[in-house]
């Protein structure tokens, strides 16, 4: 898996079918969200559960790709610890080709774009300190 | 003390639907009906989305046709907007906002806080929303004066 970039163009996130949203709020408040392409998140489900889904299995593919957001802003979380503490909520599942994830105008939002095994994913984060 | 789903966790979102509309947003509106994700399903183009930690944990989304997107932020900021553009999707987030704002209080007032993280605005024609199938989903449908539906969608959790 490589990261291929930065990006704050919504366009972007034009390719990708499913996307895992959660928000988070504490010391900082905000959202994160992971997106793929339909064919992607087949195999990072079934990558994640060491077995192959079936691609018509809407639920368990749901359930991989939220507990992916939940993994990576878990993860993000305990990097945090000791500097700020987030309290993170539950996910919801997007579904739907080219949907894009906006944010209020003024609420800073970037992409990260990685490519792994030549398919491009995203991973959105939109934050506010709070002070 | 036993929590009742419908009337101590979907009746407060509910009220402030109501509230936000019958305050902010001068188009008349009715609730429909309430249902589990397995039961009904519906499909919009954009939702405003909102994180909820603490003792409630979950996401509210409030789901639009685009069209009704349109009228529903001409009316919240009492001018007309013809196209749909980043003005629509700043309004959307806003409206999730006050929503989930009212809860909050409503929340409060029954010692059920939260905190609500930031608005983000899906826009996607025909996306669909769900969660994770150990979380319950409840769809409430909302109907204007003119017919249009939208939904808000709560995936909700009582963390003990």
């Amino acid at each position: 898996m490589t990261k291929v970039g930065n990006y704050l163009d919504k366009s972007v996130l034009k390719k990708f079918t499913i996307s895992a949203m959660l928000g988070f709020s504490g010391g900082i408040n905000g959202n994160s969200a992971v997106s793929f392409t339909k064919e992607h998140s087949i195999a990072v489900v079934s990558s994640l559960l060491q077995e192959m889904v079936d691609p018509n299995n809407e639920e368990v593919i749901n359930d991989g790709v939220g507990e992916m957001v939940n993994m990576i802003v878990g993860m993000a979380k305990t990097l945090m610890a000791g500097k700020t503490d987030i309290n993170i909520a539950l996910p919801i599942i997007i579904m739907g080709d080219g949907h894009a994830i906006c944010v209020r105008e003024g609420t800073p939002q970037v992409f990260l774009i990685y490519k792994a095994d030549e398919h491009l994913f995203s991973i959105q984060l939109a934050f506010k300190i709070e002070s | 003390m036993a929590i009742s789903v419908s009337k101590d966790l979907i009746a407060p979102f509910v009220d402030a639907v109501s509230n936000v509309f019958n305050t902010m947003i001068d188009i008349q509106i009715e609730k429909q009906g309430a249902y589990l994700l397995e039961e009904h399903k519906v499909q919009y183009d954009v939702s405003g989305v909102m994180g909820i930690t603490g003792k409630l944990s979950g996401t509210i989304a409030v789901s639009f046709p685009k069209k009704l997107s349109c009228q529903v932020v001409s009316a919240l900021l009492g001018e007309k907007l013809e196209t749909f553009d980043e003005t629509v999707v700043d309004g959307i987030g806003e409206v999730v906002n006050m929503i989930s704002g009212d809860a909050k209080r409503l929340f409060e007032n029954n010692g059920m806080g939260f905190e609500i993280s930031l608005p983000a605005v899906v826009v996607g024609s025909n996306h669909k929303i769900s969660s994770k199938s150990n979380v319950p989903h409840v769809l409430i449908v909302f109907q204007t004066g003119d017919g249009d539906e939208f939904a808000v969608q709560l995936a909700l959790q009582v963390e003990y």
